[in-house]
């Protein structure tokens, strides 16, 4: 058994009064849980764009302004090559990053090298902490002073791969791939980052992908945090300046956090729920177990009188309706000769003295009401 | 085309009520009204004694230490942490800082109320120089299962907290959400319902409504395939997972090509790896029969199964609703008289028995229509009806002779009372009964509720009467019935559904 260390501290010169009572705005605070962790949430429902938790606002640096349309939930905000939009975000813990979006990727279909001869592809910005620079002698775009880059490359087949570049307080930079996926859709992205485990997930719908760090060695253990940069969506990606092109995808429901989050059930909830039920204190502990019931609703309609003038037959029903009938197709369908068939028919007896019968070839109805 | 994820009010209204317009920190408004929050606030009369010293820090859930290690500049040399409690029972985490001034502040008052271990961790670790960590993965445990603490100093050392022994007991890995499960009832205790639509009431039978297995890996949204565990669902064409329903094309050892994801209507999800798959067959609690009203009735009962786990503020409503608009949907809550309890029998004869630990518990009668099940000694495996309970000697008298005599130490469950059984699925059950004094069901039931969503969901502490308010503890149960109706215009309408939604707080 391991003994409990706790120091006890002496009540003499302790001063109660200094705590004294719960009041009732403290279980106000406890209850909203509003908690301090670097956390941001848009909802990209309209303008002005603002942060769910706070007074945050995203602005507009661009010079087009998005298009708002259809998203996963509620309104979503369609970007437009001219449009950059920004906010300022600093993560507290620098070990830990969470950041989760819908987003409709846009294909662009390569160009050729005329050098090579091979396919060149187009890259494009999504998000990213960064402060981009233009070499104009190699012609790169490069970053510095960064903490994440998020951006994806259009490849063949309408499919497209992204790519997240993390800096490190070391200004040490990883750039990692992720497998592809299919553009025009409308996906969830999850990516997740622990320094402290070196660990780096991305969830693309839900479904780990793979990531391969397809540049530097090894992932940070702490990220390289500036607070003067801002989290820019739609500004610039990384590679060669020719090859860069603004995107005009879809984006809603932008959520960070500088948390490792990586379960499936949080982020499935993320998801299927939306992120304003990872907020709330009270809903985030909230769970439901559901029993679907499958069936048919048969219908409530009877037939309440038949008449027949001899070349017709009208049927009343229970919904007012009166349906007109050729005799001679009525009698083919329905001739009533076998006793089987009263089987058949749904009855329904509104007295003691009711009955339904075949009689001669036809059906005797008597102070019932009948379904056929 | 964006994906459908049924934006319905369930979501829709809740939040647009919280979260109307983001702005100023902290954001929402309370889901709990003034009165509630004025009940919760309370005097301190702070302790200095300790329940906690002689507990093995290996069973600790929470450590928090303070330094100025990583700040040298902070305003304070030292920190002392302590839970106390209210004279109303609420119970507070407090943390002071010791200044250079020979004084202590205490900045750190935060209530422990809704929220887990995890959260009450992230907000004492927001406040610089103090480092806060849960312990024994216990990050979901309810934060007011702390245990009362004197001051305890942390300044560059850890300060470690407990918590109940019972909520400590609970599992690490929240099982609930595969463990409240919905049963068939039945017209005899512990008989198998092979007939959904006789599902009217009665004893809780040992048939889920439905089969059950597990995901093997995630589906996501655009997934035409998945995979169960225990291939034991190869005769069903339809499956549900979460509230979605899915049509299966074909199964192949366990694996089912899906030929209609979001089949009945209802919304697209992501299903996490471990998920519940429930296979699901048209027309089997619900058939064509009703009555004059064109309404039909049915019982099921939901159970947590769970051996520890707690399930708080429970609701049950409807969150996919019938899709055609001539028909419809209501419930209503019956709460059993008495709950599943097992113990070991202190005396007894072949008609009954006495068990010394619920002397003077229950009042007379509580136990009558329950059945007794004895599970070791003579009698194993046998059940019998309670037709009498004597509260103050907590004798059991049965409905018949057992074949031996009951002795000493024989293991005995008492199961969850029925509830009231209809003689058929037209007949409505007795409803609005909040006073009966005859021990024959039902005991306590609520009106029929339209239940539509979460914000209409009912609670199971129907008239605030249940003993246990609206926690569902291990193996406790409730009775849900539904009815269903036609408008006399209705149409045929094939493939309609609805869920039954049991809501809950981990904490």
């Amino acid at each position: 058994m391991a003994m409990n260390t706790n120091v006890r501290i002496d009540s003499s010169g302790f001063d109660s009064a200094a705590v004294s009572s719960i009041t009732e705005e403290a279980v106000t605070k406890a209850v909203l849980n509003f908690g301090r962790r670097s956390k941001v949430f848009f909802k990209f429902e309209s303008f002005p764009l603002r942060d769910e938790l706070s007074s945050v606002t995203m602005q507009n640096v661009g010079s087009d302004t998005p298009l708002i349309v259809n998203g996963a939930y509620g309104n979503a905000f369609q970007l437009r090559p001219a449009t950059t939009l920004s906010f300022p975000f600093a993560l507290k813990d620098k070990k830990q990053l969470s950041i989760g979006f819908w987003w409709t990727p846009v294909n662009m279909k390569p160009g050729i090298n005329p050098n090579t001869g091979k396919a060149a592809y187009f890259r494009t910005p999504v998000i990213s902490k960064a402060n981009f620079t233009f070499d104009l002698g190699s012609g790169l775009v490069s970053v510095q002073d960064s903490t994440f880059v998020i951006y994806e490359e259009s490849r063949e087949d309408n499919e497209n791969v992204m790519y997240i570049l993390l800096e490190s307080i070391t200004g040490d930079q990883v750039v990692l791939e992720s497998e592809a996926y299919e553009a025009g859709l409308n996906h969830y992205f999850w990516f997740a980052f622990n320094g402290s485990s070196s660990e780096a997930k991305l969830f693309i719908d839900g479904k780990e992908v793979s990531l391969e760090i397809v540049e530097g060695t090894a992932l940070p253990l702490t990220l390289n945090q500036v607070n003067s940069t801002q989290v820019e969506i739609n500004n610039s990606a990384v590679g060669q300046n020719g090859l860069l092109r603004n995107t005009y995808a879809v984006i809603d429901e932008l959520y960070m956090e500088d948390k490792y989050i990586a379960d499936p059930f949080k982020i499935a909830r993320h998801i299927n729920f939306g992120s304003e039920y990872e907020l709330d204190a009270q809903l985030r502990n909230r769970d439901r177990v559901y029993t679907g019931f499958a069936f048919d609703d048969p219908t409530a309609i009877n037939i309440t009188a038949v008449y027949s003038n001899g070349t017709n037959i009208y049927a009343g029903r229970t919904d007012g309706r009166v349906f007109k009938g050729d005799r001679l197709l009525w009698r083919s369908r329905k001739d009533f000769a076998n006793r089987d068939e009263l089987d058949y028919v749904q009855t329904k007896f509104l007295s003691t003295e009711s009955s339904v019968s075949i009689d001669d070839g036809a059906l005797r109805v008597s102070k019932s009401n009948v379904r056929i | 085309m964006p994906l459908d994820f049924g934006n319905n009010p369930q979501f829709g209204q809740l939040f647009n009520a919280n979260f109307s317009g983001g702005g100023a920190d902290p954001g929402g408004q309370l889901s709990l009204t003034k009165a509630q929050i004025a009940s919760l606030a309370g005097n301190l009369t702070l302790t200095f004694e300790d329940e906690t010293s002689e507990l093995d820090i290996s069973n600790a859930v929470l450590r928090v230490a303070f330094s100025t290690t990583t700040n040298p500049y902070l305003p304070f040399i030292g920190g002392l942490f302590s839970v106390q409690q209210a004279d109303n029972g609420t119970k507070m985490f407090i943390g002071g800082f010791d200044s250079d001034f020979q004084d202590t502040i205490f900045p750190m008052q935060i209530p422990l109320i809704g929220q887990s271990l995890q959260e009450l961790s992230d907000t004492i670790g927001s406040f610089e120089g103090v480092r806060s960590e849960v312990l024994n993965g216990r990050e979901l445990m309810d934060s007011k299962n702390l245990i009362n603490t004197a001051f305890y100093s942390g300044t560059d050392r850890w300060v470690y907290f407990f918590a109940d022994a019972e909520a400590f007991n609970e599992s690490t890995e929240p099982t609930l959400f595969k463990n409240i499960k919905t049963f068939l009832t039945s017209v005899e205790p512990n008989l198998s319902q092979n007939i959904p639509t006789q599902s009217l009431g009665g004893f809780i039978s040992p048939t889920e409504v439905y089969e059950t297995d597990t995901l093997e890996s995630g589906v996501s949204f655009y997934d035409t395939e998945l995979s169960v565990v225990n291939n034991n669902l190869s005769d069903f064409a339809l499956i549900q997972i979460q509230d979605e329903i899915l049509a299966v094309d074909d199964w192949n050892e366990g694996t089912a090509i899906i030929s209609e994801r979001q089949s009945h209507g209802t919304p697209i999800r992501f299903h996490p790896v471990g998920s519940l798959v429930r296979g699901i067959k048209n027309n089997d609690l619900f058939d064509t029969k009703f009555n004059k009203n064109r309404k039909q009735y049915r019982c099921i009962a939901i159970r947590n199964e769970t051996t520890n786990e707690y399930a708080k503020d429970v609701k049950v409503y409807f969150n996919l609703l019938s899709r055609n608009l001539l028909s419809g949907t209501r419930l209503a809550i019956e709460i059993p008289r008495s709950e599943f309890r097992s113990g070991e029998a202190s005396s007894g004869s072949t008609t009954f028995f006495s068990d010394t630990s619920l002397e003077n518990i229950f009042a007379d009668d509580h136990y009558v229509t329950a059945a007794v099940t004895f599970t070791t000694g003579a009698n194993s495996g046998q059940t019998r009806i309670v037709v009498s309970y004597n509260g103050e000697t907590g004798t059991f008298f049965l409905d018949s002779q057992l074949p031996s005599e009951i002795n000493s130490g024989d293991g005995y469950y008492v199961d969850t009372a029925p509830s009231q059984r209809i003689v058929t699925g037209e007949v409505a059950p007795e409803i609005g009964i909040l006073d009966q004094s005859s021990p024959v069901p039902p005991y306590l039931i609520g009106e029929f509720q339209e239940a539509q969503y979460f914000i209409e969901g009912v609670s199971i502490d129907v008239d605030g009467r249940r003993t246990n308010g609206a926690t569902l503890g291990p193996k406790q149960a409730i009775y849900v019935w539904i009815e269903r109706e036609l408008e006399d215009i209705n149409e045929e309408f094939s493939n309609n559904r609805m869920f039954v939604t049991v809501g809950y707080s981990r904490v």
